[in-house]
């Protein structure tokens, strides 16, 4: 127990390094506050058998319109859901009516995709948002019941400077592996009520079972490249550092589990205030601790509801967002082959089976369409 | 500087009226009557002793000692044996005969040491539980408060009131307390007067006032006196020791966290001027350095101190001043320093004009300030804010005659509040600097207040009060589109107030009314009423209150909130006094409370008044309690029953908390047991033991999962729909008093105590987190084991 506690303020600080997220921060680091003033001098924790309850069933929406082609939404109910089927049939919503309308009358109408249950998508790359443009969803479901979204401005979004990343040391102590640090670089303009959102992904170089110059069994898919996404929710707003410059801010910490490159991508979205605030309250509920600090719980609804009736709110949130992207090779070319394997003990090297069995998703030789080493 | 309405002239003038009236009234009587008058005081310290009974049974007359130790009463010619009773002291009786002439007196009341007649609460007189106007009072024994056990060894002021019936908290290890159902920010707590705006070292771990500097605890939980205002739920009323008249003496203590020393003593050879200085100073880095990394690298660190002057111009005449000071830090190396700090100024004068007439003259500032400093490299910054307030008061005292006690006054009051500001430090800092609007705002207060006993079986004390609070400029105010939930974006004129116009007026009357009439001469009914009205406010989004939580006042859109409290009680002696029993029935609803949206914004938001919701509350319970206040086993029985419930009745979906519908508050806890007994052993030694028993608090489990950005979502829907299990726990402790006689002056005193004696894991709270793949349940238990402890305390 002392350990886990422990390790989770520690990771509190390396996701709070960055301290323009300030008021995030201050959450967070009160949680620190408690289990160290707190908890760590006495306290256990135990876990107990709570079943979570389910109470009626509710529309979740999620869906992104950008400035790319390519608009997507995803329905589903709230219930029971595991982690060996992400999708159970019975919460997935596939012949629902979904349209999505611009504050200039234009429509665009998303159809069930066949081989992703839940999502609708066009099929087409003609619809393509607008920065300054309002985005409406409208929904009709199979029972007849009509949600509708607030309208959505699609805000412009500045550009993301080159890319850069870090090598860090973890610790080690604690089982952890040593890090590249993404950090990003970019503007933020003069006017105050700017919000951003980062996704990262980065293809991490797998070893199972073997590392590449030590495979004595070369029939094994034994090395791969693993794509792993940073925290959906990384969000900053400009309140108190508006028209500066947002220098060096980690947008994602990969693991270093081998010696070869990565590969990274980092989109940076545009956000409204209301989605702004939407992936705060997610984050922040994400991140409860169950500590006398931690805001109180409540449903993160977003921007949809029933049309006839006012009072009922669907959970998640149409999004519409301009973006801009950038891809970083790092060349993981500073690393000793041999001084890592003894360095890491081959702890870091999954010990059974193959890519197969381990990743749900991953690539055999390396992913396309980022710059040379 | 204010503005007066013709109403409140009225007032003023009612006032002025009165108190001409009064004070003619007495020359016009006609009847002989003589004054008994003097002062009581402590027989070893020769300090004044307040709230000493002094009482004639056979009679019927009575009255009890001002904080000046002195008291006055007008009675018929006779023989009189009057009694002199205290808590922690002898009781003593003095016979005397009324010819023709007032007669003066001098008692000195002899501390009782050895054997503590009291338990470690209880009213006034041995009878006042049945006798006194007052219900819904606690009053701690100082003397006795360092038998209860504790954690850490840490004698504790607010953690003894949480033992008593209808004082509670959310947790072990938070801060503040709630009384019947209310708030931590609506309790009054006055320190020499002065409001303390923080009660807590260490998070709330423990409280920070200095319990060897204090002289007396009382705590109204309802039938708060005319002559307070400004929180509704509570009046915690400390004051400051006076300091020793004979000699100077040193005492002080070493425990597992805090080191404590106090001097006191007179400070002129006339012995007219006395002084008190004290503190106490913690060491908790030595317990956090025992842990692994990198919790050993944080530290913390804390001190409180007292300091009192008092001089005694006259036997009727006595200044007064005093200071507190507490200070908190908390560091996490190379990434934030938390810091608070509270200091309290007092100045009183205390006159006695002539024997029925007599006034406190009080100044007071309190201010309070919390600062966090990032460290991190590149992103360095200090936030910061305060809230300041300064009070002048004079409060008169008017006792024409036996059956009538009349207390009025007023008070004016500036507040002046930093919600929040940051500002870079270094150079290399990315932060902004951000600065909200101080806020700044004026109340005045009158009040008066009759305590009127017109037979020995009836006493009515009937009071008003009027406040009139005005927020004033400079400031900005925001209007917001109506029809529709208040956001940034619906605001529609933004209004500039110039210096010292008013933003906002705020005012009105409260009734206060408490009524005893006895059924036999060993019980009585009693009956209260009490309205009261706050315009502060304590921004707090959280559980329990934390360091960032800071205050505002009450704008345009941030109306004042109001509570009633209706409280009926029985009171019942038995055994000559030596069992006190009673039963409390209250009903309380309070208005315009302050609720959050979810998901606002509470630090650094300039337009926080979009992030409010105005909420409804309202609270009952009943309220039984056995003490046993004589003999070698002493003790509380107490159980409370009580519901707080809260709504917000929004137009709005998007805003409302659970539909609207009333729900169960964070510090509902409907159950609640307290067994505290103290027995004495022979050489010194006294046995003690609390056991509580509380029902859950509710909290907010999730009632649904949904799959969102790639992952699995808790859905939390109906806000404290739960309640996490019931929280019970036994502690003893061994005290070894080291004095053999009464007026011994070096002695030490040795505590050692066991919480949690059988490590029953309570739960602090339940949380539910993702573990890889699956969402988990857990109970974090904070004092989840036995934790001994012991201290030791010095007398010299």
């Amino acid at each position: 127990m002392m350990k886990k506690n422990v390790f989770k303020h520690g990771e509190n600080r390396g996701r709070y390094r960055d301290k323009q997220r300030f008021i995030d921060f201050l959450c967070g680091s009160l949680h620190s506050l408690v289990y160290l003033c707190v908890i760590t001098l006495f306290s256990c924790v135990n876990e107990v058998q709570l079943p979570i309850r389910q109470t009626e069933r509710r529309l979740v929406v999620e869906g992104l319109v950008t400035d790319s082609p390519f608009p997507w939404v995803r329905l589903t109910y709230t219930g029971y859901y595991n982690s060996s089927n992400p999708a159970p049939p019975e919460l997935v919503i596939n012949d629902a009516l979904v349209v999505i309308r611009d504050d200039q009358g234009r429509t665009v109408r998303l159809v069930p995709d066949p081989f992703a249950p839940a999502y609708y998508g066009v099929r087409d790359s003609s619809f393509v948002g607008q920065p300054g443009r309002s985005y409406t969803l409208l929904i009709t479901l199979p029972d007849g019941s009509r949600y509708q979204s607030k309208p959505e401005r699609l805000n412009p979004v500045p550009v993301l400077d080159p890319l850069r990343a870090n090598y860090r040391r973890g610790i080690s102590e604690l089982g952890q592996p040593d890090f590249y640090d993404v950090l990003i670089d970019t503007k933020d303009p003069p006017e105050l009520g700017n919000y951003y959102r980062w996704s990262t992904l980065v293809y991490i170089w797998r070893w199972v079972k073997y590392d590449p110059q030590h495979n004595s069994d070369p029939r094994c898919t034994c090395s791969c490249w693993v794509p792993t996404v940073g925290p959906p929710t990384d969000v900053l707003s400009d309140a108190l550092i508006n028209g500066n410059r947002i220098s060096g801010r980690v947008v994602f910490s990969s693991p270093i589990y081998s010696v070869g490159a990565q590969y990274a991508q980092v989109n940076q979205f545009s956000l409204t205030k209301a989605a702004y605030q939407y992936w705060q309250l997610f984050e922040q509920q994400r991140t409860r601790t169950g500590s006398l600090f931690d805001p109180q719980p409540a449903s993160i609804e977003g921007n949809v509801r029933a049309v006839d009736d006012t009072t009922k709110l669907a959970l998640g949130f149409f999004g519409a967002s301009a973006v801009s992207q950038r891809r970083l090779t790092i060349p993981g070319d500073t690393i000793n082959y041999d001084k890592f394997l003894i360095r890491s003990q081959r702890r870091f090297i999954l010990p059974t089976g193959s890519c197969y069995t381990n990743f749900p998703q991953f690539l055999l030789v390396e992913p396309q369409g980022w710059p040379p080493r | 500087m204010f503005t007066f309405y013709p109403m409140h002239q009225f007032f003023v003038r009612i006032i002025l009226a009165s108190v001409l009236l009064l004070i003619a009234v007495p020359r016009l009587q006609a009847q002989i009557r003589f004054r008994i008058y003097g002062q009581v005081v402590d027989g070893v310290t020769n300090k004044p002793l307040a709230n000493v009974s002094v009482y004639d049974k056979k009679q019927g007359a009575g009255t009890t000692t001002d904080s000046t130790g002195a008291f006055s009463m007008q009675v018929l010619p006779g023989p009189y044996n009057l009694t002199f009773s205290a808590v922690g002291y002898y009781a003593r009786s003095r016979f005397l005969e009324i010819e023709r002439a007032n007669i003066r007196m001098e008692v000195a009341l002899n501390p009782d040491t050895r054997q503590l007649d009291e338990v470690n609460v209880k009213g006034r007189t041995p009878d006042a539980n049945v006798s006194a106007t007052q219900m819904s009072v606690v009053r701690l024994d100082m003397k006795n408060l360092r038998n209860i056990p504790v954690v850490f060894g840490e004698v504790d002021i607010l953690k003894a009131l949480t033992l008593q019936p209808g004082v509670s908290t959310v947790g072990e290890g938070a801060g503040g307390f709630n009384v019947r159902g209310g708030r931590t920010d609506q309790n009054l707590v006055l320190l020499d007067g002065a409001p303390l705006f923080n009660t807590s070292h260490l998070l709330g771990l423990l409280s920070n006032l200095n319990a060897d500097a204090i002289q007396d605890v009382t705590l109204y939980k309802g039938g708060i006196p005319a002559a307070y205002g400004g929180r509704l739920s509570s009046l915690l009323l400390m004051n400051t020791k006076a300091g020793e008249t004979d000699r100077v003496s040193v005492n002080g203590g070493i425990g597992l966290l805090t080191s404590r020393l106090l001097v006191q003593g007179p400070a002129s050879k006339n012995k007219k001027l006395t002084f008190l200085a004290g503190g106490r100073i913690a060491y908790p880095s030595f317990i956090l350095g025992l842990f692994p990394e990198p919790t050993n690298k944080d530290r913390a660190f804390f001190y409180d101190l007292n300091g009192r002057l008092t001089y005694r111009l006259t036997n009727d005449s006595q200044l007064s001043a005093t200071v507190y000071r507490s200070y908190d830090t908390f560091k996490f190396p190379q990434d934030t320093l938390y810091t608070t700090q509270s200091t309290l100024l007092t100045a009183r004068w205390s006159q006695r004009l002539n024997p029925q007439l007599s006034f406190n003259l009080t100044a007071t500032q309190s201010d309070y300030r919390f600062f966090l400093d990032g460290l991190t490299s590149t992103n360095t910054y200090r936030y910061r804010s305060t809230i300041r307030q300064r009070d002048a008061r004079l409060d008169w005292l008017y006792t024409p005659k036996p059956t009538h006690r009349l207390e009025f006054g007023g008070s004016l009051t500036g507040y002046s509040l930093l919600p929040g500001a940051i500002a870079p430090t270094g150079d290399n800092s990315n932060i902004n600097t951000q600065t909200l609007p101080t806020e700044q705002a004026r109340e005045w207060a009158g009040y008066l207040s009759e305590e009127w006993t017109p037979f020995r079986v009836l006493s009515v004390q009937v009071g008003v009060r009027y406040a009139q609070f005005t927020n004033v400029g400079p400031g900005v105010a925001y209007q917001y589109a109506e029809g529709q939930p208040r956001t940034r974006e619906s605001i529609t004129d933004t209004l500039r107030y110039g210096n010292g116009q008013a933003l906002a007026h705020y005012g009105g009357w409260e009734p206060r009314l408490t009524i005893r009439a006895n059924l036999t001469p060993n019980s009585s009914l009693k009956v209260s009423y009490n309205r009261t009205r706050q315009f502060l406010h304590l921004i707090s989004n959280t559980t329990a209150i934390s360091p960032v939580d800071f205050w505002k006042v009450s704008d345009a859109l941030v109306p004042p909130q109001v509570a009633d409290q209706f409280a009926v009680g029985y009171f019942r002696n038995f055994n000559d006094n030596m069992y006190e029993t009673s039963v409390e029935v209250y009903h309380k609803t309070l208005e315009n409370l302050v609720e959050y949206r979810n998901g606002a914004t509470l630090l650094l938001n300039p337009t926080l008044d979009a992030d409010l919701l105005r909420a409804q509350g309202k609270a009952y319970g009943v309220e039984v309690s056995v003490q046993k206040t004589r003999g070698l086993l002493t003790g509380l029985i107490a159980y409370t029953y009580s519901r707080t419930l809260a709504r917000v009745p929004s137009p709005y979906p998007s805003v409302q908390i659970n539909g609207g519908d009333w729900y169960p508050s964070t510090f509902d806890r409907p159950h609640n047991l307290t067994i505290a007994t103290q027995w004495k052993w022979s050489r010194g030694w006294t046995f003690g033991t609390n056991f509580v028993y509380t029902s859950g608090r509710p909290t907010t489990y999730p009632d649904g999962t949904y799959r969102l950005n790639g992952a699995k979502v808790l859905d939390y829907s109906q806000r404290n729909a739960d309640r996490i299990p019931d929280y019970h726990r036994l502690d003893v402790s061994f005290t070894k008093d080291g004095r053999r006689t009464v007026g011994q002056r070096h002695y030490s005193n040795w505590s050692i105590s066991f919480y949690n004696v059988y490590a029953h894991k309570n739960p602090y709270s339940i949380y539910f987190q993702r573990v890889n793949t699956t969402t988990k349940s857990y109970q974090l238990s904070v004092f989840g084991t036995i934790i001994p402890s012991i201290s030791w305390n010095f007398t010299y």
